[in-house]
């Protein structure tokens, strides 16, 4: 196998694996906002929401499934390393600002509430900047 | 770690993604190995060591000499 026929491959999985993620993360915040609507207007019987709430998570399922597969037989040892460093930055800021929100709100010095979007984003966005700060170092 | 990985790989005239195919790693690892950025594990090491037909020791060097020895 050529060189290039080797970056396109590595490159077809990172690509491939950031579009499941992007299609995961939507069918989760989609089918939150359906379910926080259908609550609202009390148009949908309780086991349809039940199902639609359950449905739209299980995307999101399959993508760590695969996830974790890829991470243990896929990726070499360098680029588990680099997987893996991102998501221990993630862990690492993730769970102090986590704490700190729920401490200065409970304290009533924040009064902006984290909606599931943003609890969801957040750590998919440090992990993608774990891995870019451990890929940099190691380019 | 210092290591003469591309002059070994230049020697037998593989690519970085030949080194990598016959190593089961990306290229990418290659490329990080040989610039030094990255250190392999013991079972790269001696895989690669096999691979060329030398010692660990001839492949890579520590870049700071250790300190002492040990007793």
């Amino acid at each position: 196998m050529s060189e290039t026929d080797e970056s396109v491959r590595d490159m077809g999985l990172g690509r491939r694996l950031i579009t499941n993620f992007v299609i995961a993360e939507f069918f989760l915040i989609a089918g939150n906002l359906v379910v926080r609507m259908c609550n609202r207007g009390a148009f949908l019987p309780t086991w349809t929401i039940a199902i639609i709430a359950v449905a739209t998570a299980l995307p999101m399922l399959l993508f760590a499934t695969k996830f974790f597969r890829m991470l243990r037989t896929d990726l070499d040892e360098m680029l588990q390393r680099v997987a893996l460093e991102g998501l221990a930055f993630a862990m690492i800021v993730f769970v102090p600002l986590a704490g700190l929100y729920v401490n200065a709100r409970a304290a009533g010095l924040i009064n902006a509430r984290l909606d599931p979007p943003e609890v969801l984003l957040i750590p998919s966005i440090l992990v993608a900047m774990g891995v870019l700060i451990s890929w940099s170092r190691l380019k | 770690m210092k290591n003469c990985l591309a002059e070994l790989r230049d020697e037998k005239g593989w690519s970085q993604g030949d080194l990598a195919e016959k190593l089961g790693v990306s290229r990418q690892t290659i490329n990080a190995l040989e610039r030094g950025k990255y250190d392999p594990s013991l079972p790269l090491a001696f895989k690669i060591a096999r691979l060329f037909k030398r010692s660990i020791e001839e492949v890579f060097e520590p870049e700071e000499k250790l300190g002492k020895p040990l007793k």
